[in-house]
């Protein structure tokens, strides 16, 4: 090996300088049992996929096509899915009775006001002191949803049970499940797009799949088609992650892009709504104790980017299975969660 | 009291025996005047501070209007800042979107400069919320100054890491007028051939946003400013050198502590201090250590009743803030304190300067004597020269110190254990489209990168193609991060790097703190926390250490002429065996230390002399050890100039086996990992070995001196050395080598 090929082979495994070899060993063993026992567990279904899928090819093993774009080529897979979406039956007067959406009127005014017989925000639209205040609420409900979005944006955080029965007023077809997976957490590139969206009675899964990191372009430009065609998106902690980190690597590539649609987080809802009664707000806890769904042969998130690393260089598609099945059932895991806390939303705490 | 006056009633004193071996005179110099064409408002403001500008200020400011890159060398204290500052308000006023950067070598340089651009700015009218972003800057604000700030300070470490995100920059980038580097003379060797690529990276992104800032560099004196600016930026500078500000009368002592032998240097350097600041001149003594620094001031303090204080890198900021603060205002009449206090933190000028030991470079040395000089006065500097072939050496040539040039800084650019890591990091930026992208070819380095996986080739361009971030993975110096704490009744007193902790805060060292002590209680090294307690004791603790150097692994070998020729893995420690209890020079005692060595692995290249050699060396009454160590130093002093680096970033061995097999001399990259320079010199160790004799043999001087094997950062004190049994060495050496 030259020189030059030395030096690349160093930086290939990343490993940092150390200073005295007292603080850092360089070694495999992290000393984190847990972390240690959960890898060496992916460690022996890595090997075991390896000898499974051996001399297979990812196109003939699944039902991804090789799509020509003019961004260069990328991998796209459309599978429907017997699962429900339902946003709630909301109408806009369900909406327009909480007179909370109101700027400047709280739970006790709110009380007071329904006394005197104004049920909705149409009824306040003549009040002296909140008409004002009413009318342009109620012109945003008039208007376009997205418009009435982010009015409610402006005096509700994120969380507020009111977002996951706003988003009754759109229609089903217009939502749209988003997860990614990429080969690290801050910067490194994207290689896996799931976007789910309801269909008829059921979901349709779509996957956009960058082969190699070569094709990460053509993947997010096709992947962003897609998402255009919708109106909400809906994530697990994507407002902090996944669409910030989509719209950096387009970014890298130079294409500028800022994802406006309405977005419900549904995280951020868990935690509210759900989160004590769980352990720690992980989808994977929610899944297990909430949703009663449990994977088989599941990689853990942390193993993403070794696996697809291995298959990348093997060109088995072996370690890649698990992580579409992963990603696969994260989307229709969030459809699942969505039907849950918008019945919490409903029935439960105002 | 007039200093003449001062200096002679020091020979007055009991303990004086002869030692101020020169004095020099460095005459007043008239100040020269200039005028340049700015914003009225600016003018209004130099003139209401009562500031006239020299005319150095005024050249490089109207270098600067003219759109020229300038590169400033006077020395601290003559206006540099106001040189730079002043072009760029005055862009900033006149054009509201105006953006500057501001990088310096360390964080506390960035504090101190945030000052006076507020202040300026306050006086201007201008809102341009001047902000530092770095490592301290709390999350939550990180936004708003991205976003709002027109002038961001900041250091190499943090840019290092921030250009990933470059388009959360994006409209700082494009408005960017003006890059204002300061100190940069630091940026040699490695560290400033990584800063020389970040900057090439930076300059990429600027690129890509359209826009072209000037760059602005400051530097203290070195002997070659142009090519330096032209290797760490990439383009040609102008230079403005000649320093026109006042410079009141200086006498500059050489004092040798060695013609009173009853009293070691440190102490007669306390005493110094002492004489000085009870005759009410503001002193400020440079130590070589941490540790010296603190005990100068404690020994100073019990001779005087004026604050003395200590003053080094450890300290809470807030510390170091007050205690600035101290000498601006005449507040704190002595300071003794590292070289921390040698980078431009404004201080205001002092009456007397104590350089208490060679700082090991004449930049270095200037740079610290500048700190003498309040407005008029006369001012006074004392070089204290402690036991060393090298302080002795300038003592007794004192031409050869005030006639020495300054030192080169040395960049390499072509070095791919450090480009390569830059070029994938500047593939996480942006895709790599073009071979030049980062100021030269590197097409085989690029080529290999893509080979191995680390950049794949796409047809958007190389793009960086690993699971782990890159800046992570390229670190810009061999400073080991690893920090202890040391912690008194639960608060945090200090923080200090681990080598310093093994030898100041071990298990019952005595640590001084601002004149107070402490004995450590229990240093956790898993957990980097040392515990201490308050206790007062008349004697302190040093620690002990013997280096050694094993060859791990052979990675390749030569002979040439019979002598083998070495290049491969090493590993080198520094064991801390034992401590001494000391009272001022004398030894109470000696305990063992239970400290586990501190190791570290690099690559060196090492050849062995044939015992032959050195049998006929000690027939002559030659020393054969002092032969070999003299060759290991020159060879060190030599390597810059073939393998491209400065001379702290390699470290040397030699030996002579106690079998009586020969010996042998070790050269090694002083970065973990190696870095490449052991490498260079495997390959011209021929050449190198010819220079090296050949430079002994031109040397005129007689045992040796700073030029050819006297070494500023020997760890035995330069001893044994001896230049006749190198020379006789060398000589039989180039028979084998044929040279």
């Amino acid at each position: 090996m030259g020189k030059l090929e030395r030096i690349a082979e160093k930086l290939r495994s990343g490993r940092r300088n150390r200073g005295s070899n007292r603080f850092g060993d360089g070694n495999w063993g992290t000393g984190d049992r847990k972390y240690d026992n959960r890898r060496s567990t992916a460690e022996r279904l890595k090997k075991d996929l390896l000898r499974e899928y051996n001399g297979t090819d990812l196109l003939s093993e699944t039902d991804f096509e090789l799509v020509s774009t003019e961004y260069g080529e990328t991998l796209h897979l459309e599978e429907s899915v017997d699962q429900a979406f339902d946003p709630p039956n909301t109408t806009s007067a369900d909406i327009l009775s909480d007179l909370k959406l109101v700027y400047g009127i709280g739970s006790v005014r709110e009380k007071e006001l329904k006394e005197q017989g104004f049920e909705t925000v149409t009824d306040l639209m003549d009040h002296d002191k909140w008409g004002e205040e009413a009318q342009s609420v109620q012109s945003a409900f008039q208007g376009k949803l997205t418009d009435a979005y982010y009015l409610l944006r402006r005096w509700k955080s994120l969380s507020h049970p009111s977002f996951l029965k706003l988003s009754g007023l759109f229609d089903r077809q217009q939502f749209a499940i988003v997860d990614i997976e990429t080969l690290g957490l801050s910067n490194q590139p994207v290689f896996l797009l799931g976007l789910a969206h309801p269909h008829g009675s059921g979901i349709v899964v779509h996957q956009f799949l960058a082969e190699d990191l070569d094709q990460e372009l053509a993947t997010l430009m096709n992947f962003t088609r897609h998402l255009e065609e919708r109106e909400v998106i809906v994530t697990y902690n994507g407002k902090n992650f996944d669409i910030p980190y989509i719209e950096r690597r387009l970014g890298y590539y130079g294409e500028r892009k800022k994802f406006s649609h309405p977005h419900l987080d549904l995280y951020l809802f868990t935690r509210k709504v759900i989160g004590e009664r769980t352990r720690n707000c992980k989808l994977g806890t929610i899944e297990r104790s909430i949703l009663g769904v449990k994977r088989e042969l599941d990689v853990p998130s942390s193993r993403v980017p070794d696996f697809y690393s291995t298959y990348r260089k093997d060109k088995n598609p072996g370690p890649l299975m698990p992580i579409l099945a992963h990603n696969r059932q994260d989307l229709l895991s969030l459809a699942d969660l969505y039907r849950e806390l918008v019945e919490e939303a409903l029935n439960g705490n105002k | 009291m007039e200093i003449s006056r001062i200096v002679e009633s020091l020979k007055k004193q009991d303990w004086y025996e002869g030692q101020i071996e020169h004095l020099e005179l460095l005459p007043e110099r008239k100040a020269e005047y200039g005028r340049a064409d700015f914003d009225r408002r600016i003018k209004d403001f130099l003139e209401r501070r009562g500031l006239d500008l020299f005319s150095h200020q005024s050249r490089a400011i109207n270098l600067i209007r003219e759109g020229k890159d300038v590169i400033i060398t006077t020395p601290t204290a003559s206006g540099k800042t106001l040189a730079f500052n002043v072009p760029v308000l005055d862009r900033m006023l006149e054009d509201s979107d105006s953006r500057a950067l501001y990088i310096y070598p360390t964080k506390a340089l960035s504090q101190d400069q945030l000052e006076t651009i507020k202040d300026m700015e306050v006086e201007l009218g201008l809102n341009l919320e001047p902000r530092v972003y770095d490592g301290d800057t709390p999350r939550e604000r990180r936004p708003g100054i991205r976003k709002r700030s027109r002038i961001v300070l900041t250091n190499p470490y943090g840019l290092h890491h921030y250009l990933e995100w470059h388009h959360k920059w994006k409209d700082f980038f494009r408005n960017l007028d003006f890059v204002i580097m300061d100190e940069v003379h630091s940026y040699r060797g490695v560290f400033g051939s990584n800063v020389a690529l970040l900057v090439r990276r930076m300059e990429r992104i600027f690129d890509h946003y359209g826009s072209d800032p000037q760059f602005v560099l400051s530097s203290a004196t070195i002997a070659n400013p142009l090519e330096h600016s032209r290797k760490l930026v990439g383009r040609e500078f102008s230079l403005v050198s000649e320093d026109s500000s006042f410079r009141g009368r200086k006498k500059f002592l050489f004092w040798n502590p060695l013609t009173n032998p009853d009293n070691s240097a440190h102490n007669q350097t306390s005493k110094l201090m002492a004489h000085f600041v009870n005759h009410d001149l503001q002193t400020l003594c440079f130590t070589l250590s941490r540790r010296l620094a603190e005990l100068i001031s404690e020994w100073c303090s019990g001779r005087t009743d004026q604050p003395v204080r200590a003053y080094r890198a450890g300290y809470r900021p807030e510390e170091r803030r007050e205690i600035e603060k101290g000498l601006r205002t005449g507040e704190i009449r002595g300071v003794s304190a590292t070289n921390a206090l040698e980078l431009g933190v404004d201080i205001g000028g002092l009456d007397a300067v104590i350089i208490s030991g060679y700082p090991g470079t004449i930049t270095s040395s200037w740079q610290q004597a500048g700190r003498a000089g309040r407005g008029r006065n006369d001012s006074l500097v004392v070089l204290v020269g402690f036991e060393n072939p090298l302080d002795q050496f300038f003592l007794n040539h004192p031409r050869e110190f005030f006639d020495r040039d300054h030192e080169h800084a040395i960049v390499d650019l072509d070095n791919p254990n450090i480009t390569m890591g830059h070029l994938a990091c500047a593939a996480t930026e942006l895709p790599i489209n073009d071979e030049e992208e980062l100021g030269q070819k590197y097409s085989d380095e690029i080529k290999a990168l893509i080979d191995k996986d680390v950049l794949l080739d796409t047809p958007n361009g190389s793009v960086f193609s690993g699971t782990y971030r890159a800046s992570e993975a390229v670190k810009l110096d061999n400073i080991n991060e690893t920090t202890v704490k040391i912690i008194h009744n639960g608060e945090l007193l200090e923080t200090m790097d681990l080598a310093q902790a093994y030898r100041e805060a071990h298990e019952n060292a005595t640590l001084l703190h601002q004149g107070k002590t402490y004995i450590v209680k229990d240093l956790d090294l898993e957990q980097g926390v040392a515990e201490v307690r308050w206790k007062e004791v008349d004697y302190f603790t040093q620690a002990i250490s013997e280096s050694s150097l094993e060859i791990t692994e052979k990675l390749a070998e030569k002979k040439t002429g019979g002598v083998a020729v070495s290049f491969g893995k090493v590993s080198v420690s520094e064991h801390y065996s034992h401590y001494k209890e000391k009272k001022y020079d004398r030894v109470l005692d000696v305990h063992p230390l239970e400290l586990p060595p501190l190791e570290f692995d690099t690559e060196c290249s090492w050849f062995h002399v044939p015992e032959s050699i050195l049998t006929s060396v000690e027939k002559k009454g030659l020393g054969a050890r002092g032969g070999l160590h003299a060759i290991e130093h020159a060879m060190i002093a030599l390597t810059p100039f073939y393998a491209m680096c400065d001379r702290w970033d390699i470290g040397g061995f030699s030996s002579r086996d106690p079998l009586e097999e020969g010996g042998s001399i070790f050269i090694y990259d002083a970065y973990e990992g190696g870095i490449g320079i052991a490498e260079e010199v495997y390959e011209l160790l021929d050449d190198l070995l010819e220079r090296t004799y050949e430079l002994l043999l031109d040397c005129d001087c007689e045992e040796g001196c700073p030029s050819c094997i006297y070494s500023p950062k020997c760890g035995n004190d330069n001893d044994p050395l001896d230049k006749q049994a190198a020379i006789y060495i060398l000589r039989e050496l180039g028979k084998r080598f044929d040279y």
